[in-house]
């Protein structure tokens, strides 16, 4: 019987971890720019659809994480979300993408992430 | 004056916290110093984070009251530059035709991700020797600055004098121990792909 609980206890937890995403709807995009010195931008873009695959592929990082493992990548696409973190809060924010396939969010409700997808290649310039 | 002896920085100015675990190999030849910004509010976050397996950080570390720390020896390779950008497509006037070509081809590479060009492009540049290229962690000294990035301002906040004059000094003597010129000091976001304003205020 306690090893039944025990399994069900992890088969539960196991459930809850995997529920940990967040959610992005309502994207719109305001700005494609660059904000610093890199010449290819001009072949950087991503649109609605982009920007959502982006966000269900990307996994939340932190900002020491960011500056040490992540290249900074000038050229973004930048615009505004409704974001259902993984708690489910669900709050109004700006995005800034970047074509290292990096993304900061500042949300209304105080809140600043930032995401990373490692398996984005194809949506930021990869074939 | 300071004395550099087998590899720390001896001054009354500077306190020795030397973290074993930073060290990746000898720096046979120090020909750069690069800037830094740890992105921490406080020195002991950086501290911590030097004190776990793998990490990567810089060899002195200057804290908001402007005290100086060595955290790894000047003898000793750290992981602190990140990877490098192209000094030759930064400004062509540097590099004859043929590099400036190659460093081209990788950077415009089609079908590859902006991401994995970068790092071609750094794999470019290593095989180069300073100041052919950027310095890079096998030829620089790193240098950091207790400072935060500000998520609303979405800037570093700036060096605090304390903090400058105390770069001001640890550039000087560093650069007369070790030969290196004006031009031999870089900000961080100068030689790698970081954000622009990490020590932007820094000066020296």
């Amino acid at each position: 019987m306690k090893i039944l609980c025990l399994a069900l206890l992890c088969i539960l937890i196991s459930a809850c971890a995997t529920n940990k995403h967040h959610t992005v709807d309502n994207i719109t995009i305001t700005e494609i720019g660059q904000d610093g010195k890199e010449h290819f931008c001009h072949e950087f873009s991503l649109d609605e659809s982009g920007i959502g695959g982006f966000f269900r592929a990307a996994r939340h990082i932190g900002r020491k994480e960011y500056h040490d493992d992540y290249d900074h990548i000038a050229c973004f696409v930048k615009g505004t979300l409704d974001f259902v973190n993984a708690k489910k809060n669900m709050a109004h924010c700006e995005f800034t993408v970047r074509a290292g396939a990096t993304a900061e969010l500042w949300c209304d409700d105080g809140e600043y992430y930032v995401y990373v997808c490692d398996t984005c290649d194809a949506l930021f310039g990869g074939s | 004056m300071s004395k550099i002896i087998g590899g720390k920085l001896t001054d009354k100015k500077v306190i020795d916290k030397v973290y074993t675990k930073l060290h990746r190999g000898v720096l046979a030849s120090v020909k750069a110093l690069v800037i830094h910004q740890t992105d921490a509010a406080t020195a002991q976050h950086t501290f911590n984070s030097y004190s776990r397996k793998g990490a990567n950080g810089a060899h002195f570390l200057i804290d908001k009251k402007g005290v100086i720390y060595q955290t790894a020896l000047t003898t000793q390779i750290t992981y602190h530059v990140g990877i490098l950008k192209s000094r030759c497509l930064d400004n062509t006037r540097v590099c004859d035709k043929n590099a400036v070509s190659a460093a081209t081809a990788v950077y415009y590479e089609k079908g590859k991700s902006f991401a994995l060009r970068v790092k071609k492009l750094h794999r470019h540049e290593k095989s180069k020797a300073y100041p052919e290229r950027y310095p890079s962690n096998a030829d620089s000294i790193g240098i950091e600055i207790v400072g935060k990035y500000d998520k609303t301002t979405k800037l570093y906040e700036a060096v605090n004098t304390a903090q400058n004059a105390s770069l001001k000094w640890l550039v000087s003597e560093l650069s007369t121990h070790l030969s290196l010129a004006g031009g031999d000091v870089y900000r961080h976001p100068e030689v790698s792909r970081k954000e622009g304003s990490e020590a932007s205020t820094a000066s020296w």
